[in-house]
């Protein structure tokens, strides 16, 4: 059994020695993609809606004090306003495709924005 | 549904099962719901019947899935529309030059294969962001940049392949340019490598540019000659120091000396990207001085010079400013500092000041602190301040850039206020443009005067009458010898068809070979004013 083990490790490095001998380009990690619904936020949505940062300072005039133009402060946040932003823009945001914030990120992103 | 051009409905339905097995359900999107989010959101043609919607969006994770797709493509004759990261908002967003051509996303091909900080080069797939390159970077604490746009969601390959700049040194800032080795998909399905990547086994596919023969990389930009699935690109090493300076003067006559001296600067590696302005400009969403405002139309409609530079002058607001930073090493930078200040110097009353500086590594506080995040390639969205709401200013729904080159030169640039003002004038529109609108200097040679139309998801009539302006502005610059570098899709027929020496022999000689290549005329049909032969013969009425 150990033999085995030991065969298919080699066999292993033997098979991915070769696929890098054969191509250089072949190698790589995939960019880290963000998973709980707060790392989902701080990837798309702070670099907006961040203090001081575009989103909020344009909802800062529209509210004017009346609540918090911070995402992250808001406590009337419900799942389907934070679904329909991210699926419908708003002004010069524009919506989000499936394959940057897929169903399940959403929901793991509206559970956050919610419970805030 | 929305067909796919020139497509039987059958036939798509049998290839939508073809590119489900190849790729799993969940990775075609078919669904009305999905396939909008495929729309460019700052589209000025927002539901009219011409608004470019896609049929539906695929989404490959690997280059062996490209292929296949290009040959169910193939099969069927589809065409297909690749995207990278698909945030090309003002120039097409995610949406095909077409309605109904299949947009190929290539978002989750993510791949950060290789970043060498003692060489100084990357190689990215499509789908790696800015800021997944930076964070990257930033946790294996390697010690180089990449020059990057305003906008950090972007990415490299996408931002290369529309021909994007940035804000760095020049030959980092032109994006394309300091992009070195390509992999495609080539239309009939097979997989090429340019430049040393020909070369079986080369270890310098991101160095060397050239390997040996034509070279071909340029086809692939702003053109429908295949699907791009890596690119390598030249990085700037991090400096250790970094300092910005501001250099103002009083007079409007005072920039044909300061380009002049920013030309030599900058040419010669002195400085980083200058950056231009005018302090008569109100701060963002902050409404102009009405007394300064008035003079903009006091001449019978037209702007008062004289009234505009005595009231710069009385009320000791310079007339232009330009943000310059320099890098290097902490002496080199204040040696070199002080020589910019010197040969500023013949221009009666510049001031040249210190705005900050900074020692690499920087802090997060340091990184709060920068005015140009991105001039040490650090990726942001702050640039988004330009659309959102201002103090007095609507937000607007996004929009479209219109882009032309002109020579870097002082004269040239007021001569293109005039052009520009009595343009408007004649349309009867307010201008954009005023005696103090800045060029901006990414081209590394030359200036963009560039123009942005707001555009509206809400009412037609103003797209209608955006679009006139914008394909006046197209003419009426080509006249004068400016032509734009980059269009959104609406425009890229319009403003190819300026480029017309010798009765259109550039773009005749690109659709020799776009029939050539790809027969089908499944890659991108119409992408930078390129279309496969059977549509240019639809558009002429058939030649039969
Ligand atoms: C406020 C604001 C500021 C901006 N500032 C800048 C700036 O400073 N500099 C700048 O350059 N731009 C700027 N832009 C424009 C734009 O946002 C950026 O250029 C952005 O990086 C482009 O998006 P992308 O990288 O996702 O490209 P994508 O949208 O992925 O690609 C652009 C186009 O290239 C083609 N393409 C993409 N990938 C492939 C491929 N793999 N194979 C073949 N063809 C492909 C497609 O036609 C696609 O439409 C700005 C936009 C806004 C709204």
């Amino acid at each position: 059994m150990r033999n085995l083990t030991k065969t298919i490790l080699f066999l292993g490095v033997i098979c991915f020695a070769n696929a890098n001998e054969k191509d250089i380009l072949s190698g790589g990690k995939n960019a880290k993609a963000p998973k709980t619904g707060e790392e989902i936020y701080n990837y798309w949505c702070l670099p907006c809606h961040g203090a001081n940062k575009p989103g909020t300072k344009a909802l800062e005039v529209l509210y004017q004090g009346s609540l918090p133009a911070e995402l992250t402060k808001r406590e009337d946040l419900v799942p389907e306003v934070v679904e329909f932003y991210v699926r419908e823009g708003k002004h010069s945001m524009p919506f989000f495709r499936k394959t940057e914030i897929n169903d399940k990120d959403l929901e793991s992103l509206k559970a956050y924005l919610s419970k805030q | 549904m929305i067909l796919p051009n020139g497509v039987k409905e059958s036939d798509f339905k049998t290839a939508i099962s073809k590119f489900e097995n190849i790729l799993g359900k969940e990775n075609v999107f078919t669904d009305e719901k999905d396939v909008f989010l495929y729309r460019d959101a700052y589209s000025s043609e927002w539901n009219e019947e011409s608004e470019p919607i896609p049929s539906i969006a695929v989404a490959p994770k690997t280059v062996e899935e490209v292929q296949e797709i290009v040959k169910v493509a193939n099969e069927f004759k589809i065409p297909l529309f690749p995207i990278s990261t698909g945030k090309n908002l003002g120039y097409g967003s995610s949406a095909p030059n077409r309605r109904g051509d299949v947009v190929v996303d290539l978002k989750r091909m993510n791949k950060i294969i290789e970043v060498d900080d003692k060489r100084n080069f990357c190689i990215l797939e499509p789908g790696v962001s800015y800021f997944d390159f930076y964070k990257y970077c930033e946790d294996n604490n390697l010690n180089v940049m990449m020059d990057i746009p305003d906008p950090g969601w972007g990415s490299p390959v996408g931002n290369a392949l529309d021909h994007g700049w940035g804000y760095t040194y020049g030959m980092y800032r032109d994006h394309f340019g300091a992009h070195c080795g390509m992999e495609v998909v080539l239309p009939n399905g097979e997989v090429m490598r340019t430049g040393m990547g020909a070369l079986p086994g080369a270890k310098t596919f991101a160095e060397n540019k050239y390997g040996y023969g034509a070279y071909v990389d340029g086809l692939f930009a702003q053109s429908n000659f295949g699907i791009v699935t890596k690119m390598g690109f030249w990085l700037m090493p991090k400096p250790e120091y970094y300092a910005l300076y501001s250099l103002t003067t009083k007079r409007r006559e005072d920039i044909i000396k300061m380009v002049e001296i920013l030309n030599y600067l900058e040419d010669s590696f002195i400085i980083g990207w200058p950056l231009y302005r005018s302090p008569l400009n109100p701060p963002h969403g902050k409404p102009m001085n009405p007394e300064l405002e008035s003079y903009l139309t006091s001449k019978n409609g037209k702007p008062d010079l004289e009234k505009i530079q005595n009231y710069a002058l009385k009320n000791k607001i310079p007339y232009w400013q330009i943000d310059i930073p320099i890098y290097g090493n902490k002496e080199a930078v204040y040696a070199n500092a002080k020589y910019v200040e010197n040969r500023f110097k013949e221009i009666d009353g510049s001031e040249f000041k210190l705005v900050q500086e900074f020692a690499l590594p920087l802090s997060k506080e340091d990184i709060s602190k920068m005015k140009h995040k991105v001039s040490l390639g650090i990726p942001n969205m702050e640039i988004f301040w330009l659309s959102t709401r201002g103090e007095v200013l609507e937000p607007q729904d996004g929009h479209v850039w219109f882009s032309p080159i002109i020579p870097r030169d002082g004269k040239e640039l007021l001569k293109c206020q005039d052009v520009y003002i009595d343009v408007f004038h004649e349309l009867g529109m307010k201008s954009p443009i005023t005696p103090f609108a800045h060029p901006r200097s990414w081209m590394y040679h030359a200036f963009c005067f560039m123009l942005n139309f707001g555009n509206s998801r809400t009412d037609i009539e103003h797209n209608k009458k955006l679009r006139a302006a914008y394909r006046k502005m197209i003419e009426v610059a080509a006249e004068n010898g400016w032509g734009d570098y980059r269009a959104a899709p609406t425009f890229q027929d319009d403003v190819y068809n300026v480029y017309s020496f010798n009765n259109h022999i550039l773009r005749r000689f690109v659709e020799n070979l776009k029939d050539a290549i790809d027969p089908n005329g499944i890659i991108a049909p119409g992408r930078g004013g390129i279309w496969p032969k059977h549509a240019r013969e639809a558009k002429k009425g058939g030649t039969k």
